[in-house]
């Protein structure tokens, strides 16, 4: 495990994906619900905050090099404050996939296939997680790479599709529902950057800390400009009161796009590119969630994990009751207070650190004398 | 003639007893016969080094110890048997070999002797008698009429010395052994020898031998390596050294069109059979002296010889020496092929895809040696074997850098075009037929639905038996001789395809898909990746019917996942994609001009990593400066 | 050996599951039955008559008996008293043989008598559901859905699904007719600030050309003697020939209750004023002589400038169109494509649109009262905050705005010949 490398071009496509499948499921309609025509506020202020942080946590880190936040942990405070954070992280990770997957599972089965049972859907999502996360993050890495361009290009077919239908009045107007509205209530939806929690984990294999800044501000310089022009297209494609009402809002706007009489109805390639999307973020959180275990229990290996925690999951994600529920939850719940976890945990667990190095230092300087 | 009717009568109708003798049976392993001797010495073996062999059988080392007795070892078998009386064969003299460092068995000491255990002789004796003794009893010489003892007289500084050379018939360029060895031992040793040589060792290589290529050897070991391939060894009385004479001229065909890879802007050799004419042909492209030609030897008994050809000032040593370690450690008896070979050596079994480059042509192994990697070739084989290999190399063909940049990189999208349609064309016709309706376009919708509402069966099993009719066509038209062969492929197709249509088994689109994915497949550079794709092409079908286009997702996800861990040499298989390197547009996916491909690849990490520099073309900055 | 034991039993293990699952979704394209027309009455019995037609695929290619351009047997039509769409689909199962998948439904008819009482309900389900297309297109028929369903006999093509989609392009190239795509519908019908509109289709009458009469015309209304091609609602043009339907004019709704009609050349200054005029062949009056027509071939030059200003509280509605034409017969011979006359006749052919668009807006704003143009757009941009807009009220101050049109048409080419000269009689 510790001979693997990777650059940083690979942890900000891993980050990147990771935070960008938001934007395929409800993220859009949840920024219209809060601000109205002007939901692409949301995303631009949220990720000018988190960069905020995110320079906080990484000026904190920096003596820290190619630790990941449990080995800091375990330095700060011993082997307790590692368990304790270990296993919040891994409470919020176990939350965040399971719920992820039934969402998924019952997008899947809402516009492909319908008849199929639930379980039927989900073992795919289970089988290639596993096998995945058997080979290693290399593979998973190496293929986000090719991935990733993929999606993008599916989603430029969506924006030019979709050009005819675009209109500029409906972003009018321009505050939507109000400036404390947007700017006041919608502070905690700082949690949907909270993918960025990988970057705390990849560390050991990212390296130098030059690289680690530049991983974390370029995925979310990305995903800024991801979600904001993705708000924002939609926002201009359904004026403000429908564009409520729609579950999966990319999914819609893949279904206007038509040219001629041919090419219409393109969604299910949409479906394509967006559910490998889907399975790389599964595998890479399987295997963070598994590599996270491992250290927090000081365990040999992770191989064997991924069979029982595969099956944890699987048997998790069946507990919401329906679909509009599991949706309230993750919208509700997880991207509301994510941002604990995310942020609030490691700049205490960073703050604490600095000070006992400090000790350390201090009394090492003593001992010189 | 009334008793033979009878007899046939008699023979069909009446139930027969099973014979009493068996008619033949693999001689039982010398363990497992009563005179196994502990100590490897055999109670009769001085007796019988005269008497004639049985053909060994062909896989196992047969080291049976017969006699006339039935066979009622320790592990006796069911049924008594009586083996005909068989004489002792070469056995076990590798473990003698081993065990008796058999210095004292020179048989200086055994002069007296009339027969003398010549079976346990390494070192080449002084003796000429126990030299074609042992040379006799180890070629089994009057049985195997191929190999030929020739003895006559040399006569040197006024002596007579007996010798004989040694030979295989039918490997031997007989003019040179006649014009180089025969002539001037027998003729040229008359003349008078200036110098004071008194040495006869020295006075014959020195001076009596000709020839371009003479080894001294006191093996017989090696000896008899030398002879097998085509040499011709050289024994004089009362020396204990031989020589042996490089004279190979066995009948090979020559230099000719490479069959699988046709290009139509380039040279048109393929490699062949013959080792060193294959060495020659890239020597002939890479006049290079840091070009290294290294000999190595894989498999214990065919001894085949391979060579391991890499530029030294560019190539990465740790591949060299991986490489090496892995030819080394092959343990094999016999090898035939270089295929067997890319076999031993390749990172993973399973992997659907290649990970050895194996290719017929000079020019695409010279360039590719150029970038960096490493090459084997084969004797017997006419398919070179380059390594590592990514995948994208895959794709490439020889062609890309001899046309110009516009249509290579043309022919380069088609290709691409043409692996995609021919892995996932009929996964996706299933997928978008069975689940995903609204994407067809109607028109087409209706003319399918009206095509296929006669066939009865469902699209999946439509797909399947058109797919397994083209493979079956596919293979037997390998085997088909000479003019039949294209004729049943266009009748088979055509008729096939109509008559099918005709009887309503499939519908008509059913014979595009198929047809235009078969094509694709035959659009692939490399025939091993287009074998793999033909599997994989099944699993995509499977998928595609089982949950349409998200099961194909998961197909292409897994697929990928597989393809970007596996590891060929060392170098990850999917770089320059999967881990990103430079060099990915230059050569690798599209290809820049010429003047632009600066660097070699990155992956490989060769010791020096600009081929071009950056004004490759000088004549055009001269032109600029004109003005 | 053990090795490989385990790992047969674990394979065994595998394909027994396989075999446990199934391929649930798959369905066969030929066990499916495609629709390819919708269409909605007041029921009699019930709520709701479902009308379809469905498409027979064999007879429409690969019919060897059957020949091609034979319309009429390349579709069913099938109808059914139901209480919703999706009882309807059930009901009709009972008698159709293949499962009905929807994803292929070109048209969706309403009658005039459910349009009037609102179809918001059934939008809703046809947008919750996958399978509809949201590029279909909506009509509303004056006569019934059934009517006018059973009228569709295509004879230029095999295919009812090609006639549909081909006639509902026809906006690109008359002006009598628009995109109305159920999407964009909906989206309106939910919006404040624009209202939907959808084609208005009839079911033409006559049997023969002896029976043709102007009763339904609306060329009295406009002070004609004698009426223009864009004269007529759908169902009232003068024609035969076997097929019946005719889509001309538009159908005005407010949010999902259709309140108005308008006439084909209403239609066109609709499409002027909203900007989706694309081109199409203009017939005018002549200016200078009495009885004769003008031809141009109009095209839009530019976007279409709309803009509200508010005198106190009343809106005015400025409206800025921008045309360019070319000549395609000027009957009288007049010779108008000289540099003095083209001056007259530019400026005729503006007043003439001009006047047009003005009973046009005057008929949105005092009969129709519904912003169906989309000036409500423009007033959106001027609030800061969605509770200002919702605030202002944009519906209830549209009724009492006022309007200004300018019209701006560009005479560009005419044609071939660059003037007439007059015919040469040997009877004078």
């Amino acid at each position: 495990m510790s001979d693997v490398r990777f650059g940083k071009q690979e942890g900000i496509f891993m980050i990147v994906n990771a935070m960008s499948i938001q934007l395929f499921l409800g993220l859009p309609r949840r920024m219209c619900e809060a601000g109205g025509p002007a939901g692409w506020m949301i995303p631009l202020y949220t990720s000018l905050i988190t960069l905020v942080l995110f320079f906080l946590v990484s000026k904190l880190y920096s003596p820290f090099e190619s630790k990941d936040i449990l080995d800091i942990a375990h330095f700060a405070g011993g082997s307790i404050l590692r368990v304790v954070v270990g296993i919040i992280f891994i409470i919020e990770y176990i939350f965040a996939l399971s719920i992820l997957l039934r969402i998924f599972g019952e997008d899947i089965k809402i516009f492909a296939l319908n008849q199929s049972p639930l379980s039927f859907v989900i073992i795919f999502f289970i089988i290639v997680m596993v096998i995945a996360s058997y080979v290693g993050i290399e593979g998973i890495l190496r293929l986000n790479i090719i991935i990733l361009p993929v999606v993008a290009f599916a989603l430029l077919l969506v924006l030019f599709g979709n050009i005819n239908y675009m209109e500029i009045s409906n972003l009018f107007p321009i505050f939507g529902t109000g400036p404390y509205e947007i700017f006041v209530k919608e502070l905690s939806r700082i949690s949907i950057y909270s993918a960025l929690s990988g970057v705390y984990f990849i560390a050991p294999f990212i390296g130098k800390h030059k690289d680690f800044k530049k991983v974390g501000y370029w995925s979310l310089i990305i995903i800024c400009l991801l979600f904001t022009l993705g708000t924002m297209l939609y926002i201009l494609v359904v004026p403000y009161p429908t564009s409520t009402e729609y579950f999966i809002p990319f999914l819609h706007l893949a279904r206007y796009v038509s040219y001629g009489r041919f090419f219409q109805r393109i969604e299910s390639v949409f479906i394509l590119m967006w559910t490998l999307s889907a399975f790389s973020y599964l595998s890479g959180g399987l295997f963070l969630l598994l590599y996270m275990i491992k250290k927090t229990f000081r365990l040999e290996y992770y191989r064997p994990l991924a069979i029982p925690i595969a099956i944890i999951l699987y048997s998790i994600c069946f507990i919401p009751s329906s679909l509009m529920y599991s949706v309230t939850i993750e919208g509700e719940i997880l991207r509301r207070y994510a941002w604990i976890v995310t942020f609030a945990v490691p700049i205490a667990v960073l703050i604490f650190a600095r000070l006992v190095k400090r000790k350390k230092e201090g009394g090492k300087c003593n001992e010189k004398v | 003639m009334l008793a033979d009717i009878k007899k046939v009568l008699k023979d069909l109708f009446i139930f027969k007893e099973p014979e009493k003798i068996e008619k033949f049976i693999l001689k039982e392993k010398k363990s497992e016969t009563r005179q196994y001797n502990e100590s490897g010495n055999f109670d009769d073996g001085k007796a019988e080094e005269e008497n004639k062999d049985e053909p060994k059988s062909d896989k196992e080392e047969t080291g049976g110890e017969v006699t006339k007795k039935e066979s009622s070892g320790p592990k006796k078998r069911g049924i008594k048997s009586q083996f005909a009386p068989i004489t002792k064969i070469g056995d076990n003299k590798d473990k003698e070999e081993e065990k008796c460092q058999c210095d004292n068995k020179e048989d200086n000491g055994d002069e007296g002797k009339t027969s003398k255990d010549v079976s346990t002789m390494t070192k080449v004796s002084k003796k000429l008698s126990d030299n074609i003794a042992y040379l006799k009893y180890r070629y089994s010489i009057p049985d195997s009429a191929d190999v030929v003892i020739r003895e006559f007289n040399i006569t040197v500084k006024g002596k007579t010395i007996p010798t004989f050379i040694i030979f295989i018939d039918g490997m031997i360029n007989t003019d040179i052994l006649d014009m180089a060895i025969l002539q001037p031992l027998m003729l040229l040793s008359n003349m008078e020898i200036k110098d004071s040589e008194n040495d006869i060792e020295n006075i014959v290589k020195n001076r009596l031998l000709p020839h371009n290529q003479i080894k001294i050897l006191r093996e017989f070991s090696e000896i008899i390596d030398d002879v097998n391939f085509g040499g011709c060894g050289i024994f004089v009385d009362g020396i204990d050294v031989a020589f042996t004479a490089d004279i190979k001229g066995w009948k090979s065909r020559g230099v000719d069109r490479p069959n699988t890879e046709m290009v139509i802007r380039g040279p048109q050799e393929g490699f062949i059979e013959s080792l060193r004419t294959n060495t020659g042909l890239i020597r002939k492209i890479l006049k290079d002296a840091s070009l290294i030609v290294e000999n190595v030897t894989v498999g214990k008994r065919s001894k085949t010889p391979c060579s391991l050809l890499y530029v030294k000032d560019i190539v990465n040593d740790s591949l060299v020496e991986e490489v090496k370690r892995r030819l080394n450690g092959i343990n094999i008896d016999y090898l035939i092929d270089s295929g067997e070979l890319e076999q031993l050596l390749e990172d993973n079994s399973f992997l659907a895809v290649p990970q050895i480059i194996a290719t017929e042509r000079p020019d695409r192994v010279a360039a590719m040696l150029t970038e960096g990697k490493v090459a084997i070739l084969v004797q017997g084989s006419p398919f070179a074997l380059v390594m590592p290999a990514t995948h994208i190399d895959l794709f490439h063909s020889s062609e890309d850098s001899y046309i110009r940049f516009p249509y290579a990189n043309l022919l380069r999208i088609i290709r691409l075009c043409a692996v995609a349609m021919s892995l996932l064309l009929p996964g996706f016709y299933i997928a978008i037929t069975n689940y995903h309706h609204e994407m067809i376009p109607t028109d087409l919708l209706f003319a399918i639905e009206a095509s296929r509402e006669r066939v009865p069966f469902p699209s999946l099993v439509e797909i399947l038996i058109m797919e397994f009719a083209f493979e079956f066509i596919r293979e037997a038209g390998i085997r088909i001789p000479g003019p039949l062969g294209s004729t049943l492929g266009i009748i088979g197709g055509l008729i096939l395809g109509q008559a099918a249509v005709a009887a309503n088994i499939v519908s008509p689109i059913m014979i595009i898909i198929v047809a235009v994915t078969g094509i694709g497949s035959f659009a692939i550079p490399n025939f091993s990746l287009g074998y793999a794709y033909r599997i994989l092409r099944f699993v995509y079908i499977f998928l595609g019917a089982v949950a349409g286009f998200f099961g194909i997702t998961a197909g292409l996800f897994l697929q990928g996942i597989w393809l970007t861990s596996a590891k060929s040499f060392g170098v990850p298989f999917m770089s320059p994609l999967g881990p990103v390197t430079k060099g990915a547009a230059i050569d690798q996916v599209l290809r820049a001009p010429i003047w632009k491909q600066e660097k070699r690849p990155d992956y490989l990490n060769v010791k020096k990593s600009e081929k071009q520099s950056h004004i490759s073309r000088q004549w055009l900055e001269d032109d600029k400066k004109r003005k | 050996m053990k090795k490989y034991k385990i790992f047969a039993v674990i394979f065994m293990i595998l394909m027994q599951t396989a075999v446990f699952t199934g391929c649930f979704d798959k369905r066969e394209l030929d066990d499916m039955a495609y629709p390819v027309a919708l269409g909605f009455d007041k029921g009699e019995t019930n709520e709701l008559r479902m009308t379809l037609q469905m498409a027979v695929p064999t007879n429409i290619s690969g019919g060897e008996s059957g020949g091609g351009g034979e319309g009429e047997k390349s579709a069913i039509v099938i109808t059914v008293d139901t209480p919703s769409i999706y009882s309807g689909l059930s009901m009709f199962n009972t008698f159709i043989s293949k499962q009905i998948n929807m994803s292929h439904i070109k048209a969706i008819v309403f009658s005039k008598e459910i349009a009037q009482e609102g179809i918001s309900k059934y939008l809703h389900a046809m947008i919750r559901n996958r399978e509809f297309r949201p590029d279909a297109s909506i009509i509303v028929s004056r006569e019934s859905a059934e009517e006018f369903i059973n009228a569709v006999k295509p004879k230029l093509e095999t295919n009812p699904a090609k006639y549909y989609e081909l006639l509902l392009e026809g906006y690109r190239y008359t002006g009598f007719t628009t995109n109305t795509e159920l999407i964009s519908f909906y989206k309106k019908s939910e919006s404040d600030s624009i209202q939907p509109i959808a084609v208005l289709a009839g079911v033409g009458k006559y049997k023969s050309s002896d029976e043709f009469d102007l009763s339904k015309s609306t060329y009295l209304e406009r002070s004609r003697n004698k009426p223009l091609e864009g004269d007529f609602k759908g169902g009232a043009l003068p024609k035969v020939g076997g097929l019946d339907i005719e889509t001309m004019g538009l159908a005005i709704f407010d949010g999902g209750k259709m309140v108005g009609e308008l006439d084909g050349e209403e239609t066109t200054y609709h499409l002027m004023v909203e900007g989706k005029f694309n081109s199409m062949y203009f017939t005018m009056p002549d200016p200078l002589v009495e009885g004769h027509f003008i031809v141009l071939h109009v095209r839009r030059s530019r976007l279409t400038q709309k803009d509200v200003e508010m005198i106190g509280d009343k809106p005015k509605l400025i409206t800025k169109v921008f045309l360019e034409a070319d000549i395609l017969s000027i009957q009288s011979g007049y010779n108008y494509e000289s540099e003095e006359n083209i001056e007259i006749l530019q400026s005729a052919t503006e007043d003439y649109i001009r006047e047009g668009i003005e009973k046009y807006l005057e008929k949105t704003v005092k009969e129709f009262k519904t912003d169906s143009n989309g000036f409500g757009n423009k007033m959106k941009s001027r609030f800061l905050t969605w509770q200002q807009w919702e605030e202002f009220d944009w519906p209830s101050k549209f009724k009492e705005s006022t309007y200004e049109v300018e019209v701006d048409v560009k005479i560009r080419r005419p044609g071939l010949i660059v003037r007439t000269v007059h015919e040469a009689r040997s009877n004078k």
